[in-house]
């Protein structure tokens, strides 16, 4: 219980969580502009996965970080077009219609995509050496992941509050009505928000694919996991998911110095119901 | 609410009644097994109805007390060494006292917060179910073949746990049925329409809520510990599969929620179709991507399910199929 | 005759809003009272702090002697007070016979559901719905849903009745339909408190009246008085349609 295991594992933990933050955005995105809560996100974010996987082991060979970017591109293209398939018709109905909307999608995608890839665990071969400060080493892999969700955070929020379109979509969020009598087509922006939040997932997942072993079932684990940190950052806010993954992350990363491994997660739940209880909003209050 | 001109209740029960003889009669053991599991299903999305069909909360992890009632019996059965029956009854109990005491200040939350704490609950439950070596840990429980013998074999343990299940299932759709035409399932269709019209009109929404929410534990804690006796082998990933959870809202929605008979027949459809699917070899690797399809175009343009688009069709049969 | 209600400088505050501010006025058993202002100015949160959906509020409210101040609406409901809102809020998705039978089931009387089945069939009838008891409540029209708004708070057989704009909408006839209903309810010794921006209806069915403006009473008195109150006047002035209503009709 030194301070050399603990600033390993924080290290570890923290970069972790900037990964697991940048899915939970995608989520907490898509719940603060349309209030759905995508049960697609996981099986969207093992799609990301095998974006990079298929790239990577087709006949280019694509190199995994420019898979990101296809993962990126493919990922606002799929949400548009899940938006307009499963959602449009009932963004207004009642919770229980759009999660089973976005659950149909859920099953849609594994069910494909367990058929193509069935279930064997896939790698992403990728080593960028490792760096050393004292005894504390960092590996390259991860450090780049940590990197690459800094730069698509800030482009989110740089999109969001830097553009006219950014400007729409906050519109939209905070009052669909207002935003229609302003000129805004609020379906447009519904969808693209759902392309957005689904590209944050895709990403997310595709950094993952170069950290560890996966198959399509994969985004199951790291759905819930975006629930627990979207909760913990307040419902819909953006700034709270990142902050949250991090919290988990570091969580994670420390408290395996103290308790069992298996224990990590009856924590992380203990958290979820408690904050759900006595804070709905979210540490951060809902919504920046 | 409606004068009911052919009683549905002594109908359904009737020919659930005589569909459960069926294998027996016939000596079929493959249809046998087919029925246990489509029973548990009714079991399953009738509970889940209660709460989310008739009082609006949507119940994402509601597996959870299928798990509780699973592993509560099994501990009863395995490590205490009691009969099948009075386990199962008796585990029904620290379900139903868990389903009140989460009731109690989850169901003061609304709409999605809600879903996401039952899912959270479920998550918990399980990882400390992993965790709990009094259950066995990660490895779950599991029966000596010997346990059986005291039934008079494994053949004639299934065929308890058979009846069993049928007789869980009966109950919960007369407990439905019944809860539909009392004043206490008024008081949840009115929560579930708009909870501050609700207590305008002096409804106290808290107690209905839990004593609905406890209502649609108790039987899938009964589900939980027939199937799991019958499966001999309990752990957590099985006992609290989400996916399972989800299914049974799926098959709610199919047949239509809020009806006392979409649940029955949205089960029965789901399980058929499922058979159906993973039979057929071209379609059995889409088995889930047509799951996932029917779901969506149900969702999309008969939100009302089977029961419900019937129901507005012929709105004569609103008198005879609640 | 008694004072059934007593509203005592009763203050509600949304952050730095005083909707209500400080206002006083008693209710006699068996009258109607208008309840008038213009729009913003705090009937309808008065009347919320009245059934405990605003159970935080400053000063006092009295209902048949006992301070229902800080109750909750099912309490308040138990006791005799029923409430038809201003923007109506059916029970969407069950029928129209259900959502009456629900005021009949859960108020004052907390009848069974067979007897309270009864007493709603009465009360479509007594507003003309009686053949629309099986329809979905979604199905109506407007007109329609603010009948039903009516007849449900009506089926607990209250002894006051908060009715807010129930008339906006309608047509002179439906009008004149709902006024005979009020009258009705108060021959039989039901007191109304009503909101109203119609002045001739208002002026028309009230005993007294009441007039709110920027949460404070200005006026108070019989029909005649409070029109001819020059603040009155000049409270609505600053909302030139209803000036110019007022001066039509009143
Ligand atoms: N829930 C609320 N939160 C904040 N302000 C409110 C709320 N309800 C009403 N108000 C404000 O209180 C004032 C009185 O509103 P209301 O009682 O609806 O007026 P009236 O019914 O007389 O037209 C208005 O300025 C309104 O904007
Ligand atoms: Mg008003």
């Amino acid at each position: 219980m030194s301070l050399e295991a603990l600033i390993p594992s924080a290290i570890d933990g923290l970069m972790l969580g900037f990964v697991y933050g940048l899915a939970a955005m995608g989520l907490t995105l898509i719940f603060g502009v349309m209030r759905v809560i995508n049960l697609s996100h996981g099986p969207v974010i093992a799609l990301g996965m095998f974006v990079v996987y298929t790239l990577f082991t087709g006949p280019l060979g694509v190199n995994p970080y420019l898979g990101i970017v296809a993962a990126l591109v493919i990922g606002l293209a799929f949400g548009v077009v899940e938006y307009f398939v499963a959602l449009d018709r009932v963004i207004n109905a009642p919770e229980l219609t759009t999660l089973l909307a976005t659950f149909s999608v859920n099953l849609m995608i594994i069910g494909i995509a367990t058929s193509v890839f069935t279930t064997t665990p896939r790698a992403v071969d990728v080593s960028l050496g490792s760096v050393g400060i004292g005894n504390v080493t960092v590996l390259g892999t991860h450090a780049v992941a940590v990197l690459v969700a800094i730069v698509v955070a800030a482009g989110l929020y740089g999109l969001l509050f830097r553009t006219r379109v950014g400007k729409s979509i906050r519109a939209v969020a905070n009052n669909r009505a207002a935003a229609e009598l302003m000129g805004i087509d609020s379906r447009r922006m519904l969808a693209l928000a759902f392309g957005i939040g689904t590209s944050l997932a895709m990403v997310s997942g595709a950094l993952l694919s170069t950290l560890f072993p996966f198959n399509p079932l994969s985004g199951t684990g790291y759905e819930v996991k975006s629930f627990v940190i979207v909760v913990l950052g307040g419902l819909g806010n953006p700034t709270g998911a990142l902050l949250g993954g991090i919290v988990i992350g570091l969580l994670e990363g420390v408290t395996t110095v103290f308790i069992p491994v298996s224990w990590v997660p009856v924590l992380e739940y203990v958290i979820f119901i408690l904050i759900l209880l006595v804070r709905p909003a979210g540490l951060l209050g809902a919504r920046a | 609410m409606k004068r009911m001109r052919v009683p549905f209740l002594p109908a359904i029960v009737a020919l659930l009644a005589v569909l459960a003889a069926f294998p027996i009669l016939t000596n079929n053991p493959s249809m046998r097994e087919e029925l246990f599991l489509v029973f548990m299903l009714v079991t399953l999305a009738s509970s889940i109805n209660i709460i989310m069909g008739y009082t609006g909360y949507v119940s994402f992890g509601h597996i959870v007390f299928f798990g509780l009632g699973g592993y509560f019996a099994f501990y009863l059965m395995q490590i205490q060494g009691w009969h099948f029956i009075p386990s199962l009854i008796v585990a029904a109990i620290p379900s139903a006292v868990i389903a009140a005491l989460i009731g109690f200040p989850i169901l003061r939350l609304r709409g999605a917060y809600f879903a996401l704490a039952t899912v959270g609950i479920n998550e918990a439950m399980r990882v400390v179910f992993n965790n709990w070596d009094l259950f066995g840990g990660a490895v779950g429980m599991f029966f000596n073949f010997s346990v059986y013998t005291q039934y008079g074999g494994a053949k004639a343990a299934s065929e308890l746990a058979y009846y069993t299940m049928t007789v869980v299932a009966i109950a919960t759709i007369t407990v439905s049925y019944l809860i539909k035409r009392s004043k206490f399932g008024l008081a949840l269709m009115a929560i579930r329409e708009d909870q501050d019209v609700a207590m305008i009109v002096g409804i106290r929404p808290s107690r209905p809520k839990i004593a609905a929410y406890v209502i649609s534990a108790v039987f899938p804690a009964m589900a939980g510990a027939t199937f799991f006796f019958k499966n001999g082998i309990i752990e957590p990933g099985h006992a609290f599969e989400l996916l399972r959870s989800i299914e049974s809202l799926v098959m709610v929605v199919l047949g239509g929620i809020g009806t006392v008979a979409g649940p029955i027949v949205g089960a029965a459809a789901y399980e058929w179709l499922r058979g159906f699917l993973i039979t057929n070899p071209a379609l059995a690797n889409f088995q889930l991507f047509l799951a996932g399809l029917l779901l969506l175009v149900t969702v999309l343009f008969v939100s009302s399910g089977l029961v419900g688009w019937l129901r507005e069709r012929f709105p004569v049969l609103r008198g005879y199929v609640p | 005759m008694s004072v059934i209600l007593s509203v005592q400088n009763v203050t509600v505050r949304f952050g730095g809003l005083v909707a209500v501010d400080a206002a006083t006025f008693d209710v006699e058993q068996g009258t109607i009272l208008g309840l008038i202002g213009p729009n913003g100015a705090g009937k309808t949160t008065l009347f919320n702090a009245i059934n405990g959906v605003y159970n935080r509020h400053g000063g006092s409210i009295v209902f048949d002697g006992a301070r229902i101040s800080g109750l909750r609406p099912y309490d308040v409901a138990k006791r005799g007070i029923a409430r038809a809102h201003q923007i109506v809020r059916p029970l969407n998705d069950l029928s129209v016979i259900a959502n009456v039978t629900v005021g009949a089931a859960f108020g004052r009387e907390d009848l069974s559901l067979g007897a309270a089945r009864k007493v709603a069939e009465e009360r479509l009838a007594w507003l003309g719905l009686a053949d629309r008891a099986e329809v979905l409540a979604a199905k109506l029209n407007v007109a329609q849903k603010k009948r039903l708004e009516l007849a449900r708070a009506l089926a607990s057989k209250p002894r006051l009745l908060l009715a807010d704009e129930v008339l906006a909408g309608l047509n002179p006839q439906e009008v004149g339909d709902m006024l005979g209903v009020f009258r009705q309810l108060r021959s039989q010794g039901v007191t109304v408190v009503m909101i109203e921006h119609l002045m001739h209806a208002v002026m028309n069915v009230s005993d007294r009246v009441v007039v709110l403006d920027y949460g404070k009473k200005i006026a108070e008195g019989s029909p005649q008085e409070v029109t001819n109150d020059p603040k009155v006047i000049e409270a609505y002035l600053g909302d030139p349609k209803l000036a110019a209503r007022i001066t039509e009709e009143g």
